[in-house]
């Protein structure tokens, strides 16, 4: 297994050198790069002239397109984060590592919390809507999820938004905090529950576009297990409904369940770039979301890079957490 | 606040208003009694010492609130003001901030050299904003230089407690004139005198020398060599010291023409450089050489793929080589050495010449100042005794030549030095900067999460999307009378929900009708809000591209069919009034009440006598207008193209056209209106891409009226856009004699206006000017905009705020933030 492991770290490290050459590559040919984004006005209105671009260029080290010169650059850029200095963003203005780290907890805590309230919803009304197969509940949170599943999140959050904070007034409109309230800067309790009060509407987005993915997920094993011979013989040796189901079917869907929410990984620190933007939640999606647009390199790199890690430590921990769950496979 | 934000942004970079003659300081109401005796102010060592200096006091107002002695109470004690702001970048650094939101951010905490008041306008003085007491311009008489004296407070302190002083002024200054700047600022930009010397660290006797030797410059010799010609104030060596680095600046000359095609053109590959893919190119150098070099017409590709350059080599480009190199060569070889040659000149992709090119390669190689030049010889500083028997410091600039727009650019920010160089490791110069270095400059950059300045307020946090400030109580202008102020963010569309949920308490949405009628209405949620208008710093027009219809009658009679009252009363109600003149109206030089210079006549009478004078037939019985004879299409009915970018009844333009179309048909005109969506991105080929007559709306172009680049029409002068696409450098050169004439007084004016600082003259310069641009009827004003803020009245105490005449683009209701009270 440690054999294993191991080639198959050597094997991420080789990709995540891949995805960045790659990433850097494309960020360095989007057409109007950060100085010309910034300068578009000024230049025509007059105000500055190319050779002030092409000098602002040569400072922000994007003066040279060519082949050579990216090869060039990602080098340096290459060095230094080795070094473990992922660079300044032009945007924000200070080192990426500090931007990710503001800004990456934020989402996580929000993904972190639909992410559970997603499994304790959808796993047992996938189950129940499994053992009830084509019955009345079957069809219900089946329509549901599905409407749940295919509702765009700007749409969702519009329609919550405007029923809980604009007509009935009891929900937080935006935001994180009640900005129009002092708080002490030691009424802790005060301040995590204004957080808490914010962070409702946001989550219950997340949650209800997610639960029906993982609801029909849990049905469609569920009801692949419950129709095994073991199932069978489990009923024929004459064990509770609630045993069949609970102990023997549930703990065999669960194999595929987990290692499919191991993969998940990533999405829990990668930000929900729509939802946080439309509750101007300050999260690591918007944020990154931004930097994109405005052609901040060190920020795209740092932040990409970020994520390839956590896509590749999660395939890592699918595969093994495969093999925690179901003895029979063996990693070599 | 996206209106503030760009209007400081407008204040800061472009614009003038209202320049003060030399005894301007003298007349502001502001000033009181402490006009400057002298002429130029002269450091202390030289003043006389007739009047001994009185004891020095703090210039600030005579009543300003100062909570220390008389606390705040109520709400304004407990309670914060929270405004809604876009999304931050977090960048609140006032030398490199780059959105107009952290802007805003940053502008409470700092004050800046001057105050741009509610008409764009600098003023400087005891009873305004500004770290200046007072200041003023001067011109030489033979306008060669221009003289700005600003003379410093007493007694100002920074929110920390420690003195604002010149020092502070300078090394600002300093900070934005540095080569290694990369912030948005462009002050470095204005002509002061020795800031050329000081970034390229050489001196003005190089810099003649340089200029003496382009003048003579060189040519091609009869074996196709270079040719010094001979030069007089220069030696032949010096000349040839010169001439050395004209390969390599070539080089660079050629590889900003190959980065420029390969940025520019990318999506023309397959149409010109076939078979070869932008995937391709974007890979290979060569293939980008070769591509600028296709494009700008010095080479040939074939069908396979192989290229030859203009001077017949061939090239594979699988294998050979091609680069700036060659490029320069083939450059040469069609142009020879004569650089002030036009022809090489208009192969240039930027602004900038081959001569500027290797004045760049020598000067950073062998130009450089024995010594270095340690400070900018145009910028000085000193003390002074003023009128009022009290000594100051002063900050005296001195620029080249005359420029309106220069005083905007030195309102400079006043940023602490001890602030921003604390904790720098580095040796610092007497100006506390570190020149051209990349280091010094990132280290400013550590100080991007917290402003510190003199400004109203001092800054808490930037956290949870939320700014929070607590109030200077040191501050000039007074304590400000809310103790906390706050910005959230708040996203796109959300502003007036915001301030209906309670989220803020004051925003800026988009103005409609529908939210007046809301909070007019009183009900519900809307009971406790109030709004407030401001004119929109720009225009709407609908242009006739004077190629497309250039006989001058055709376009005056389509003008006197447009009924531009209709934009308002159909489309915009109390959002809009008419504009009869080609300048937003929020600007100082729109004149005073101008008469409507094409009366909208519905009977199509005015129109028809108009299309019959340019020759046009009548056909009565058919009710029919034809072309006139020798017309393209003489004898067919007379037919335009109207086109807007969305359908009639979204636009504000749109019933003016359908309004047109019926008064036309009266006199058999024909008009076809057409929608088209990417109307906005074609209107710089208007007339290629055969628009006629369209509608649209010019942004804000900043404080100052200049005129120049949308209106000067001399194509060999100004190199925009906007006259090609109005049809005014074809009608400059191709138009009646009347046109030409007005278009050549037109741009004297233009040049007039730039050429002089006083108010008054260019803003009758600008009357005429105006009366010739809308005259020319290439574009008809139409209506002009408001924008609006909306408030928490109850929360907000409405008397505490700007209102109506107070409220333009450049002070918004909360401008003076100080003075603002929570009920």
């Amino acid at each position: 297994m440690w054999k294993y492991l191991v080639k198959r770290i050597l094997l991420a490290i080789l990709i995540l050198f891949g995805v960045s050459a790659l990433i850097y590559m494309l960020s360095m040919l989007l057409p109007g790069d950060y100085i010309d984004i910034q300068t578009s006005a000024a230049l025509q209105s007059g105000a500055m002239t190319l050779e002030d671009v092409q000098r602002l260029k040569e400072l922000y080290g994007l003066a040279d397109k060519s082949f050579a010169g990216i090869m060039k650059s990602y080098y340096s850029w290459l060095l230094s984060t080795l070094k473990g200095d992922l660079g300044f963003s032009f945007l924000y203005g200070k080192p990426v590592t500090e931007v990710l780290s503001e800004y990456v907890w934020m989402s996580f805590i929000i993904a972190f919390i639909s992410y559970v309230l997603q499994i304790i919803i959808a796993i047992p009304m996938g189950i129940k809507a499994a053992v009830r197969q084509y019955g009345i509940y079957d069809y219900i949170v089946s329509v549901f999820a599905m409407m749940g599943a295919s509702l765009p999140s700007f749409f969702l959050s519009a329609l919550l938004m405007n029923v809980f904070a604009i007509k009935l007034g009891i929900l937080p409109l935006q935001g994180l905090t009640s900005a129009t309230i002092l708080f002490a800067r030691d009424d802790y309790v005060g301040i995590f529950l204004d957080k808490a009060w914010h962070l409702i509407l946001p989550i219950t987005v997340l949650t209800l576009l997610n639960v029906g993915g993982t609801m029909r997920y849990t049905r469609t094993n569920m009801l692949e297990v419950l129709n095994s011979d073991y199932i069978r013989t489990a009923r024929a040796k004459g064990l509770s409904e609630k045993t069949v189901v609970y102990k023997h079917a549930f703990r065999n869907t669960m194999i595929p369940l987990v290692t499919s929410l191991s993969g998940m990984l990533p999405g829990l620190f990668g930000g929900a770039m729509i939802t946080e933007t439309v509750f101007a939640l300050p999260g690591i999606g918007y944020m990154a979301y931004r930097a994109t647009r405005q052609g901040d390199i060190p920020f795209i790199m740092g932040y990409n890079m970020f994520l390839a890690i956590l896509t590749v430590a999660g395939m890592l921990i699918s595969d093994f957490m495969y093999m925690v769950v179901d003895p029979r496979v063996k990693l070599s | 606040m996206k209106n503030k934000a760009v209007i400081r942004t407008l204040v800061l970079l472009l614009a003038f208003v209202f320049a003060l003659s030399v005894t301007g300081c003298d007349n502001k109401p502001t000033q009181g009694t402490t006009s400057i005796t002298t002429a130029a102010p002269t450091p202390t060592t030289q003043t006389p010492t007739t009047a001994a200096p009185k004891e020095v006091l703090p210039d600030v107002p005579a009543n300003r609130y100062d909570a220390t002695k008389t606390p705040r109470t109520g709400n304004n004690a407990t309670k914060p003001l929270v405004v809604s702001t876009g999304t931050l970048d977090g960048k609140f650094n006032p030398f490199f901030y780059t959105s107009g939101y952290d802007g805003d951010v940053i502008s409470l905490t700092q004050i800046s050299l001057l105050y741009y008041n509610k008409y764009g306008a600098p003023e400087a003085g005891i009873n305004v904003p500004s770290f200046a007491y007072d200041y003023k311009q001067e011109v030489s008489a033979d306008n060669s230089t221009s003289t700005y004296t600003f003379i410093l407070k007493n007694g100002i302190t920074f929110s920390d407690g420690k003195p604002v002083t010149a020092k502070d002024v300078l090394f600002s200054i300093y900070v934005l004139c540095d080569p290694a700047y990369d912030g948005i600022s462009t002050f470095y930009t204005m002509n002061i005198q020795g800031l050329k010397e000081y970034r390229l660290q050489t001196s003005a006797d190089v810099l003649e020398m340089v200029d003496k030797i382009l003048e003579s410059g060189i040519k091609t010799g009869e074996n196709g060599e270079m040719v010094i010609n001979p030069a007089s104030g220069v030696t032949a060596e010096q000349q040839e010291a010169f001439w050395k680095y004209l390969d390599e600046a070539g080089e660079n000359f050629a590889q900003e023409i190959i980065d420029y095609v390969n940025t520019n053109y990318v999506s023309y590959i397959p149409s010109y450089f076939a078979p070869y893919t932008p995937e391709q190119v974007a890979s290979d150098p060569n293939l980008q050489a070769a591509y600028g070099m296709v494009m700008w017409g010095f080479g040939e590709l074939d069908e396979d793929g192989k290229f030859t350059d203009s001077m017949g080599n061939s090239y594979d480009l699988s294998k050979d080589t091609v680069d700036a190199k060659i490029y320069w060569k083939n450059i040469l070889d069609a142009y020879g050495y004569d650089l002030t040659d036009a022809g090489i000149n208009y192969e240039k992709a930027g602004e900038l010449t081959i001569q500027d090119y290797v004045c760049q390669a020598y000067i950073s190689n062998e130009g450089r100042a024995a010594g270095g030049v340690k400070s900018i010889s145009g910028i000085t500083s000193g003390k002074i005794v003023c009128d009022d028997g009290v000594e100051r410091e002063y900050i005296k600039v001195v620029t080249d030549g005359v420029d309106p727009t220069a005083i905007f650019k030195l309102g400079v920010v006043v940023a602490p030095m001890h602030y921003y160089t604390d904790g720098y490791k580095g040796q610092l110069n007497e100006y506390g900067v570190v020149l051209d270095s990349k280091e010094f400059m990132d280290f400013l950059k550590t100080k991007n999460s917290k402003p510190v300045g003199a400004g109203p307020y001092v800054f808490q946090e930037y956290k949870d999307n939320v700014v929070t400030y607590t109030a200077n109580d040191n501050f000039m202008m007074g304590s400000p009378k809310i103790k906390t102020f706050r910005y959230q963010e708040i996203t796109l569309g959300a502003e007036l929900d915001a301030v209906k949920t309670g989220t803020v308490h004051y925003s800026d949405p988009s103005a409609s009708m529908a939210i007046i009628n809301d909070i007019t209405s009183k009900q519900g949620d809307y009971a406790k809000l109030d709004y407030i208008l401001v004119d929109n710093d720009g225009y709407g027009y609908i242009g006739i591209q004077g190629q497309a219809i250039p006989e001058f009658e055709v376009r005056k009679a389509l003008a006197h069919a447009f009924n531009v009252q209709l934009a308002v009363d159909d489309h915009y109600g109390e959002l809009a009034s008419v504009n009869y003149r080609t300048m937003t109206k929020v600007l100082w030089a729109y004149p005073d009440n101008p008469e409507n210079m094409f009366p909208y006549d519905g009977t199509g009478e005015t129109s028809k006598a108009l299309f019959l004078k340019a020759g046009y037939v009548y056909d009565e019985a058919n009710n029919i207008m034809k072309y006139p004879e020798g017309h393209e299409k003489a004898g067919q009915q007379v037919t335009f193209k109207f086109t807007l970018p969305s359908e009639a009844k979204d636009h504000p333009a749109g019933s003016i056209f359908v309004d047109a179309q019926k008064v036309l048909d009266k006199i058999g005109v024909k008009v076809d209106i057409e929608i088209d969506q990417n109307l906005l991105s074609k209107l710089s080929t208007a007339y290629e891409s055969g628009i006629q007559v369209w509608a649209a709306a010019w942004g804000g172009g900043g404080v100052d009226p200049d005129m120049f680049q949308v209106w000067y029409s001399d194509p060999a002068v100004n190199q925009g856009t906007s006259p090609a696409r109005s049809g005014l450098y074809y009608l400059y050169n191709n138009g009646t004699e009347e046109e030409k004439a007005m278009l050549r007084e037109l741009n004297e004016l233009i040049i007039a206006g730039r050429s002089t600082l006083d108010t008054e003259e260019r803003k009758a310069i600008y009357k005429r000017a105006l009366e010739l641009s809308t005259g020319i009827a290439v574009e008809i004003p139409t209506y002009q905009r408001k924008n609006m803020f909306v408030y928490n009245a109850e929360v907000i105490k409405s008397s505490t705020l700007f209102r109506g005449d107070d409220v333009t683009p450049f002070q918004s209701p909360i401008s003076f933030i100080w003075n603002v009270e929570l009920n």
